[in-house]
């Protein structure tokens, strides 16, 4: 499989096909989680194009076209992260590290770059799990 | 790894261990979920071959996923799933699990408010699945991926 850099959009209110936006920065191609808050759209972790995972968390601001810029780290590198907001935090959640699978849940605040904090713990270790958030 | 169907919550707002939620209608791995606000909806994903499924579940209410509806094929690798609060898009996807996925262009989407299949969206300009998404209410951005070489 080739990995994919390349990051494209489209208009939920139109019906049609999607268009370039940019380019993912760090070099973040599968497995990565993201979410949006309205303004920021996040992407943490992931496996980049080398085969290694990730711990770097980059983000786009929705409105404008343009390639990622870097906002913080994850705890560990990691891939098959998910992601998922309240429109405040974005929380990140489980994943593979290196071999093993984690049931780490952290966040990052949307309106601050920086690290994430820890959050608490899933109830399993899972990976490539899903998420929706109701707020 | 076994597959899963558990569902766990957690609310955002503060932090702590997840909670039962509930049950999936089909274990799987590597889907996709959105929501409405008020109802979560997930697409796609590898119990042991892709499958079409579409479950949904009510966030003000514990409980188990309810059929919702079908992709146009069975998809895994689906994460690009995205809402506006009405629709449910998602972009791309693979057919097999494993290797061997051929991914797609399509972009298909869901009412979320109401049950059925997707409708058809349009066309990604370059096939990926694995891809990362995100959306504002107005526009939803896919990320990265993979593509067959």
């Amino acid at each position: 499989m080739a990995d994919i850099d390349t990051m494209e959009y489209i208009t939920f209110a139109s019906l049609g096909n999607s268009a370039d936006f940019g380019n993912l920065a760090e070099a973040t191609n599968y497995g990565i989680g993201a979410a949006g808050d309205g303004t920021k759209g996040i992407f943490g972790g992931g496996q980049n194009g080398a085969g290694s995972q990730t711990d770097a968390i980059q983000y786009v601001n929705m409105d404008s076209l343009g390639n990622t810029t870097d906002f913080g780290d994850l705890s560990d590198d990691r891939m098959y992260v998910t992601a998922c907001g309240d429109g405040t935090k974005c929380v990140f959640g489980g994943g593979v590290k290196g071999a093993g699978i984690v049931n780490i849940l952290e966040y990052v605040n949307f309106a601050s770059t920086g690290n994430v904090t820890d959050f608490g713990d899933l109830n399993a270790s899972p990976y490539g799990i899903m998420a929706a958030s109701g707020d | 790894m076994s597959k899963q169907n558990r569902m766990d919550y957690i609310t955002i707002s503060s932090t702590g261990n997840a909670s039962d939620f509930g049950d999936a209608t089909v274990s799987r791995r590597s889907g996709g979920a959105c929501s409405n606000g008020s109802r979560g909806v997930c697409a796609g994903g590898e119990p042991s071959q892709s499958i079409d499924e579409i479950d949904y579940w009510t966030f003000a209410s514990l409980g188990n996923a309810i059929d919702f509806g079908d992709l146009s094929t069975q998809k895994n690798y689906t994460e690009s799933f995205c809402s506006d609060g009405t629709k449910g898009v998602v972009m791309g996807g693979g057919d097999l699990p494993g290797p061997a996925s051929t991914e797609t262009d399509v972009i298909e989407y869901i009412n979320i408010a109401s049950t059925g299949d997707v409708t058809d969206f349009g066309d990604l300009t370059v096939a990926r699945h694995h891809a990362g998404a995100a959306s504002n209410g107005t526009r939803m951005v896919a990320a990265g991926g993979q593509e067959s070489p």
